[in-house]
């Protein structure tokens, strides 16, 4: 039996109380540590982000709720402050990358073959095979501009090739946008997967846009800026999915729900009890915080939270390799294109995105450039070299 | 932290960790990939397309005072670019000032350890920190005196500091280990001593000979500097390989003699012998700057540091500046602290 959110309590808002020692943490090992507690701490510090996020939009339209969310908001600084202080510092950029590249590959499938409304699973498997190219990119980034295994931060859970072709993933805007969930009628779980994938790719894109300065080289630089302006398509997608009609409070509360599924998943799975005594704790203070907003909705909206949330939370999130489901889709929709709200074969794309593509790709694409005749092997291309040195001696031959 | 050095328990980085999945991971990459052709030579097609950039790195403020010709040093090199000159200054002063920030976290470290690798002492330590520290303040004056700006950050010490980021990092984590901390240390004074050699040779080839004996003073130290980062890594590596009988004395332990101490060792035997060459060379280099243009055009190609690092790299670093007395009386006072250096480290 899962969670009862109901009847458990959490810690009462007036008592989720930091100090600066408490907040900063020893950080995870990068070499000692499973990979899916960074991918944890990722997915959890990006929810935080989100909550922040929206508290704000929220402040901004709302004077009434300003005060309680300010209130809430503090603790989501801190909280997300705990979380991402976890990370460690010999973790670069791009290494912390590749960690991002496996929650959106990782996270979106388990939430796709969870996800009981078929065109949203659709929606997240399309999305998923995107993210899944955007890891062999920097994979093949990683390996050729620093010499370095990405292997070392995937630690095998996670196939390096390539999936829907980065270079055939700019669309024009018309063409991101997706058919909402209807508030009325989707379940529960739909509501948390839209909000858990859209909060993780919108933070993606966050980050890719902060780093993506910090290189020197050129392609490094190029490749960033191509991913980035996918990850924006993709908060753009996953955004749409949200029905827009929920009341600000609504929102509030199904982001306060969202955040007790993902620490309740977290705590489940978490194999470094160190680590796991960190997603109890935050689990009990996010239980505190819907409790708090569901008075507030409750007392304002006159409704019932159950009508939103179900007593027990729905099944975790897995956080587990899912080599097999992403291979399967892999095989089956590589293909799928976009035309609207539709997903439709290769040759059905609107010419809107082939043209707006066609454009934006007319002096080269870094995402191609980067992995041209790339295969990834345990130890990086370099193992290869003799071949590469044959082939070379070859071509340079046959001129 | 107890040992000086890691412990070996569940690092998950490498492909043996987990096996199985690891070959399914190369079946999908041999199923899957590549899909185009080319090798890691294609990304030069972006490269390419920026190097004709016209935008540099950044660019060396012209020392003030050159303009107005207030500075007697300043009126010594008028006519000559300073441009190298001043931007390796700042690349120093730079780099001292990052030195002393290094000391100070690897003291912080040290203070918390619950051993250090043996001959390893806060004292020492300290010394060396107020060395750097003592460098910087040195630089300051020199920079001043030229007309230059020591707040000033030029390219190449911009390029250092780039390049070195990584140092602070591995001192300042509380959970890297002094020995760890070190092998950035050592980093840091390998790049520094090369870095005093240059400096001296620029000032020698400006005719700047009394700033390049004060640069001398500064290579000595550094030079001491290394040797000691060098001594504590070894020793510390190997009494944490081979248990603490090692480690206190490598030479006597086991009958076993650690690479870099038996090529020490047998540097130090050989030095007296070195040295007495190097002093000849340098007498003779003497000389020969007393000739007219070509044997100076000659020396400008050959000048003593870099001679001295070429012949005898880490042994007898030879004043680059003096006269035939002055060479030969320092590469003699080089001699006898290299003896008591050794006596010092009981190599």
């Amino acid at each position: 039996m899962t969670l009862d959110l109901f009847k458990e309590k959490g810690t009462p808002l007036e008592k989720q109380l930091f100090t600066w020692r408490d907040l900063v943490k020893t950080p995870v090992s990068k070499l000692d540590d499973d990979a899916f507690t960074k991918v944890r701490i990722v997915l959890m510090n990006g929810l935080e982000s989100e909550a922040i996020r929206f508290s704000h939009s929220c402040a901004r339209m709302n004077k009434d709720l300003q005060i309680p969310l300010a209130k809430v908001r503090r603790v989501e600084q801190f909280q997300q402050t705990m979380v991402n202080w976890l990370l460690p510092p010999d973790l670069s950029p791009l290494e912390t990358t590749i960690v991002f590249e496996q929650v959106a590959i990782e996270v979106t499938a388990s939430v796709a073959q969870n996800e009981p409304d078929d065109y949203l699973a659709q929606v997240f498997r399309f999305g998923l095979l995107e993210d899944f190219d955007h890891m062999y990119r920097y994979a093949a980034l990683y390996d050729r501009v620093e010499g370095k295994d990405p292997n070392w931060i995937l630690q095998s859970y996670t196939d390096i090739v390539p999936g829907r072709p980065t270079i055939v993933e700019h669309r024009s805007p018309e063409n991101d946008l997706k058919e909402p969930y209807d508030k009325r009628t989707a379940k529960p779980l739909t509501k948390l997967n839209a909000l858990t994938i859209m909060a993780a790719e919108n933070q993606t894109h966050d980050y890719y846009m902060t780093i993506g300065p910090m290189f020197a080289d050129p392609v490094a630089r190029q490749l960033y800026a191509e991913i980035a302006a996918i990850e924006e398509q993709h908060t753009t997608q996953y955004e749409s999915i949200i029905d827009p009609t929920e009341t600000w409070l609504e929102k509030w509360l199904m982001h306060e729900a969202m955040e007790v599924y993902n620490y309740y998943s977290c705590v489940e799975y978490e194999s470094n009890p160190r680590i796991k005594a960190i997603w109890e704790r935050m689990l009990d203070y996010e239980i505190g915080q819907f409790h708090f907003v569901r008075n507030l909705f409750e007392t304002s909206e006159k409704r019932d939270a159950s009508e939103l949330m179900p007593r027990h939370l729905p099944k975790p999130i897995e956080f587990k390799s899912h080599r097999e489901f992403v291979r399967q889709t892999l095989e089956a929709e590589v293909n799928l294109r976009t035309d609207g709200v539709e997903f439709v074969p290769l040759e059905d794309e609107a010419e809107s995105s082939i043209a707006y593509r066609d454009q934006l790709n007319s002096e080269g694409s870094p995402s191609e450039i980067v992995t041209a005749g790339y295969r990834w092997q345990p130890g990086t291309e370099l193992v290869a070299a003799a071949r590469a040195a044959e082939r070379l001696t070859t071509s340079t031959r046959s001129k | 932290m107890n040992k000086l050095n890691s412990t070996m328990t569940i690092n998950r980085t490498g492909a043996k960790t987990a096996p199985l999945e690891t070959q399914k991971s190369v079946e999908g990459a041999e199923t899957y990939s590549p899909l185009t052709e080319g090798d890691a030579t294609v990304l030069d097609a972006i490269r390419m397309t920026y190097a004709d950039t016209e935008d540099a790195f950044g660019s060396v403020p012209p020392p003030a005072s050159m303009k107005q010709g207030v500075s007697t040093i300043a009126k010594k090199i008028q006519g000559k670019d300073m441009t190298v000159l001043i931007d390796k200054l700042s690349d120093r002063i730079c780099f001292e000032a990052s030195g002393t920030r290094l000391y100070d976290a690897l003291i912080s470290k040290c203070q918390l350890a619950e051993s250090l690798p043996p001959g390893m002492d806060l004292a020492k330590v300290q010394h060396l920190r107020d060395e750097e520290h003592e460098h910087y303040l040195m630089l300051k004056e020199v920079i001043e005196s030229l007309g230059g700006d020591p707040t000033a950050l030029t390219p190449a010490a911009n390029a250092n500091a780039t390049a070195t980021m990584g140092l602070c990092k591995v001192v300042t984590d509380p959970r890297t280990t002094v020995l760890q901390a070190l092998d950035a240390m050592l980093i840091a004074e390998l790049t520094d001593n090369d870095g005093w050699f240059l400096l001296i040779d620029i000032c020698a080839a400006l005719g700047l000979t009394d700033i390049a004996k004060k640069f001398d003073r500064a290579l000595k130290q550094e030079d001491e500097h290394l040797e000691h980062i060098r001594s504590w890594i070894s020793q510390g590596n190997l009494s944490e390989a081979g248990g603490d009988d090692l480690g206190k004395n490598p030479q006597k332990a086991k009958g076993k003699t650690s690479a870099r101490t038996a090529g020490s060792t047998n540097k130090k035997a050989g030095n007296a012998a070195t040295k007495k060459s190097a002093a000849k060379k340098t007498s003779t280099q003497a000389v020969k700057k007393s000739a007219p243009k070509k044997a100076t055009a000659k020396k400008s190609k050959t000048s003593p540091a870099s001679k001295s690092r070429q012949s005898t790299r880490k042994s007898s670093k030879t004043s680059a500046t003096g006269s035939k007395k002055k060479s030969s009386s320092g590469a003699k006072k080089k001699a006898t602290a290299g003896s008591k250096t050794k006596k010092k480290s009981g190599r």
